[in-house]
């Protein structure tokens, strides 16, 4: 997800979708790319400052 | 008198049940009064358990009258939100996906509420699994909001929680939340609403949403409730992966002490540079804040990171733990998801893994960062929402991915939050701010809700619903 260019249209979600074993009505596609669009924006702004040693949160509060 | 006993707080009313001045079966009584005249305007609970009900208030009242005062929650009536499991009652997550769903257990927070004497009086409405938001598909009405019912939102995903407690229809209410979803609807219906600290109160037999970012708390009239009613529910539990083995205060005696020298860090920049709120929103805190001053606090600005970076990272993990949950279902028998949930959950599955392994990586840094920062404060304060309640919509379920709530931040990093009322706007809707604590420190910001409480009027004004 990470294409920082890249603005899924409505062809490629259908087609994403299907692979995943998912369908959506037509009427909802719009709505759904846009979603999709957001948690592209999302994960390419997330990596921004990431560094190779970086953890991941699997026990979150240190004490 | 009735209507009395319905707008008693669970602090008034326990010293009333443990000397036998009030009875726990009249209490039920009345509240299921309240509910068969009210609730039809609200529609805030899914399931009235009325039988259920009276034999625990008589059992509650039997066990009083011959010296087995268990405490503060004995004879309480309290509802639960319909995405936590009651053994032998039926769950739902407000969808029709688990419309038959009869659990054979109860979530660990209804097993210790049982034990703390409390009355259910039966299961509250929600977004669909927590997530959804209201459509006309639904198998019950959206929830209305009691302080306009005809325009008003309740927020969520905790609606009926919410509800019910300002309408008086509950005395106290468990609700969840993964990104706001206790203080969201606490801020809109004008109640206490505390989250409290990853790991403080079990998981086990709440339906999931997000298993990184899931909380259960309480909901109550005043914060001193939701202290009795977290002192209840807190606690180790073996069968929560994520429950953490912490000392548990007397959350009550700590509401006592004074907060005066208490220093507080105030963030203004989530929404000052990009995304003001509304003026009344705003001018209502920035008069708590002055309050606080007069109580002695020690007010400092904070600046955290953007609010952006919480929410992306919240929305990649949420968004994929979802669907993770809901893979099969939305794969087989889509249909029986509301209509403004299937969109929102479908794209949950087209998340890459290595997406999913940044925001955890992300969220570290951010955990790591707000506990630095957290060394040279006793609590934070922030808006809970950018304005009152909005209109109540049932087609225009977008906004929960456009603007950055007010609140994820908090689920990302796992530190307590409580919503408390400041006041009302102008057609009388509740007006909020949340006050943030240190991880396990839920003893502080309850103190700091309950001081504000006590020196201001809002807790005596209630919905005019009769």
């Amino acid at each position: 997800m990470a294409d920082d260019s890249h603005q899924p249209s409505e062809e490629e979600v259908t087609l994403m979708l299907k692979r995943a074993g998912l369908t959506i009505a037509p009427e909802q596609l719009e709505r759904c790319c846009a979603v999709v669009a957001r948690l592209e924006a999302a994960a390419r702004r997330l990596r921004k400052d990431l560094e190779r040693s970086d953890e991941p949160a699997s026990v979150f509060i240190r004490r | 008198m009735a209507g009395e006993l319905c707008y008693l707080s669970i602090a008034e009313a326990g010293p009333l049940l443990k000397s036998r001045q009030l009875s726990a079966v009249e209490l039920t009584n009345a509240f299921l009064d309240r509910i068969e005249r009210i609730d039809s305007r609200i529609h805030s609970f899914v399931l009235v358990t009325s039988e259920e009900a009276l034999r625990q208030a008589k059992a509650a009242e039997n066990e009083i009258a011959s010296g087995r005062y268990r405490g503060p929650m004995h004879g309480i009536p309290i509802g639960l939100k319909d995405l936590i499991e009651t053994a032998g009652i039926r769950t739902t997550a407000h969808s029709k996906v688990l419309i038959d769903h009869i659990p054979g257990e109860d979530a660990t927070v209804v097993s210790r509420l049982r034990e703390a004497g409390a009355v259910l009086l039966g299961k509250l409405g929600c977004l669909e699994f927590a997530h959804g938001s209201p459509s006309a598909d639904q198998a019950w009405p959206a929830v209305r909001n009691p302080w306009n019912p005809e325009h008003g939102f309740t927020g969520g995903s905790s609606t009926g929680s919410a509800s019910a407690v300002a309408a008086g229809l509950v005395m106290g209410a468990l609700g969840t939340d993964t990104g706001g979803s206790i203080r969201n609807p606490a801020s809109f219906c004008g109640i206490a609403g505390l989250m409290p600290t990853y790991g403080r109160v079990s998981r086990k037999g709440v339906i999931p949403y997000s298993f990184s970012l899931d909380h259960c708390g309480p909901m109550a009239w005043t914060a001193e409730d939701c202290a009795i009613m977290l002192q209840a529910i807190a606690g180790y539990d073996p069968d929560d992966p994520g429950s953490a083995n912490v000392v548990i205060p007397d959350y009550p005696a700590a509401l006592n002490e004074e907060i005066r020298g208490m220093r507080i860090g105030v963030i203004r920049h989530f929404y000052e540079s990009h995304l003001p709120p509304e003026d009344e929103m705003r001018l209502a805190f920035e008069a708590a804040l002055k309050e606080l001053t007069q109580l002695g606090a020690v007010l400092d600005e904070v600046r955290l990171r953007e609010l952006e970076d919480y929410d992306d990272c919240k929305v990649i993990i949420s968004e994929a733990e979802f669907f993770a949950v809901h893979e099969k279902d939305l794969i087989e028998r889509l249909q029986d998801y509301g209509a403004n949930l299937r969109f929102r959950a479908l794209p949950g599955g087209l998340i890459r893994a290595v997406d999913y392994i940044q925001a955890q990586r992300q969220r570290h840094k951010l955990v790591v960062e707000m506990q630095t920062l957290f060394a040279g404060y006793d609590a934070m304060v922030t808006l809970c929402t950018y304005g009152p309640a909005p209109k109540m919509s049932t087609d225009e379920p977008t906004h929960f991915f456009q603007r950055p709530n007010l609140t994820a931040v908090f689920n990302v990093t796992g530190n307590p939050a409580i919503s408390i009322c400041t006041g009302f706007d102008r057609m009388g809707l509740p007006l909020a701010m949340q006050i943030v604590g240190k991880p396990f420190d839920e003893a502080t910001i309850l103190r700091i809700a309950h001081a504000y409480e006590q020196t201001t009027p809002w807790r005596r004004r209630r919905p005019s619903l009769v």
